[in-house]
């Protein structure tokens, strides 16, 4: 079997939703990227066959380089403030909706973006990661009660601001009879 | 009516939106690490291996012995009367025996060293005989040779 292929075909699978996440944790998409290469590169080094059952420990190594990274950004934002050069910062989006989705993944991304990161970590894996609760309380190091929690409050969270956007967010069409939403224009919830 | 969206259709809702495509530059970068990995790999296999000190010593001996095993099983092993002509080869080497004839020294030169050394021709003949132990015949064969002989002069 061609292992550049296999490579590849596993990447591209997987690179989209590493990166999302590696976003959450580092400052712009150029630095998340950098991220997902050194630990996919990790990974494949160590599991070259691409087993799905150790998917977990690559985000676990998203996690961990992206943390030590942010670490190193912060003692350099630091220097850097205190020299008065500026940190040029990417607001990419995070997500590649199809034409009708654009306006609703517009909003998400700003719900998300709203949460307390350790829940918009735990959206985030479970998600687009597909992990188990299981799997995120192993590579957080904290409780699964914890995660599930966090997992919780955040779609409580995401409720308050997405929930009564149902038209619109689902793309049902309402006759302007019955249309009880307090808006015209579903940016307009978050704004 | 509830028009808000339960768990399931607000799970649902994130899911069905696809996280943005990484950009191809990642791609060529990954694909560029992966492909160092596999060039170090092919030279490091072509690569000698390099063994303990003591394995290669062990090696050599080990080839030593093979080979006096295999001469020795090629000696000729002392054979019984009876079965003397039979497994005798037709012709045995005898002896040898080599004889001086003379020599001619051409005198004291100077090498490119300037070191003094002496030329000398030594004429010599061999003699070497071979028996066919079957009939008792003997052969000997007379091979002359002249042979050039540098030798260093030292003065006192």
């Amino acid at each position: 079997m061609d292992a550049a292929f296999d490579w590849k075909q596993t990447f591209n699978q997987l690179a989209p939703q590493l990166v999302m996440y590696a976003r959450q944790l580092v400052d712009s998409k150029a630095d998340a990227e950098d991220v997902v290469q050194q630990a996919f590169v990790r990974w494949w080094r160590r599991f070259p066959e691409g087993d799905a059952s150790h998917i977990p420990l690559l985000y676990a190594a998203v996690r961990t380089i992206a943390l030590d990274q942010r670490r190193s950004d912060h003692r350099r934002v630091n220097r850097e403030a205190k020299s008065d050069i500026a940190v040029a910062g990417e607001n990419a989006p995070a997500f590649d909706p199809r034409p009708e989705q654009k306006e609703t993944a517009a909003i998400v991304e700003k719900a998300l973006q709203a949460l307390p990161e350790d829940q918009r970590e735990v959206i985030t894996l479970k998600l687009w990661g597909d992990l188990t609760f299981n799997e995120i309380a192993a590579m957080t190091g904290s409780s699964i009660n914890t995660i599930a929690g966090r997992y919780r409050y955040a779609l409580q969270a995401l409720h308050k601001k997405l929930g009564h956007l149902r038209a619109d967010l689902l793309g049902e069409s309402t006759s302007p009879a019955i249309n009880i939403l307090p808006f015209t224009s579903p940016r307009e919830a978050i704004s | 009516m509830n028009n808000d969206l339960n768990d399931t259709q607000l799970e649902n809702l994130l899911r069905g939106l696809a996280p943005a495509a990484a950009s191809h530059s990642l791609v060529q970068r990954v694909d560029e690490e992966l492909k160092l990995d596999m060039t170090w790999l092919s030279t490091s296999r072509n690569k000698p291996h390099r063994q303990p000190r003591w394995l290669m010593s062990a090696g050599w001996a080990a080839m030593g012995a093979a080979a006096a095993i295999a001469v020795m099983s090629y000696l000729p092993q002392q054979p019984s009367a009876q079965g003397l002509a039979a497994i005798a080869p037709a012709v045995q080497p005898g002896s040898t025996l080599r004889e001086w004839d003379g020599a001619q020294e051409s005198g004291i030169h100077h090498g490119r060293s300037h070191m003094a050394e002496a030329r000398a021709l030594v004429v010599s003949r061999e003699l070497g005989t071979w028996v066919d132990p079957r009939y008792g015949a003997q052969l000997t064969m007379h091979i002359p040779s002249e042979q050039n002989l540098l030798l260093p002069v030292s003065y006192k």
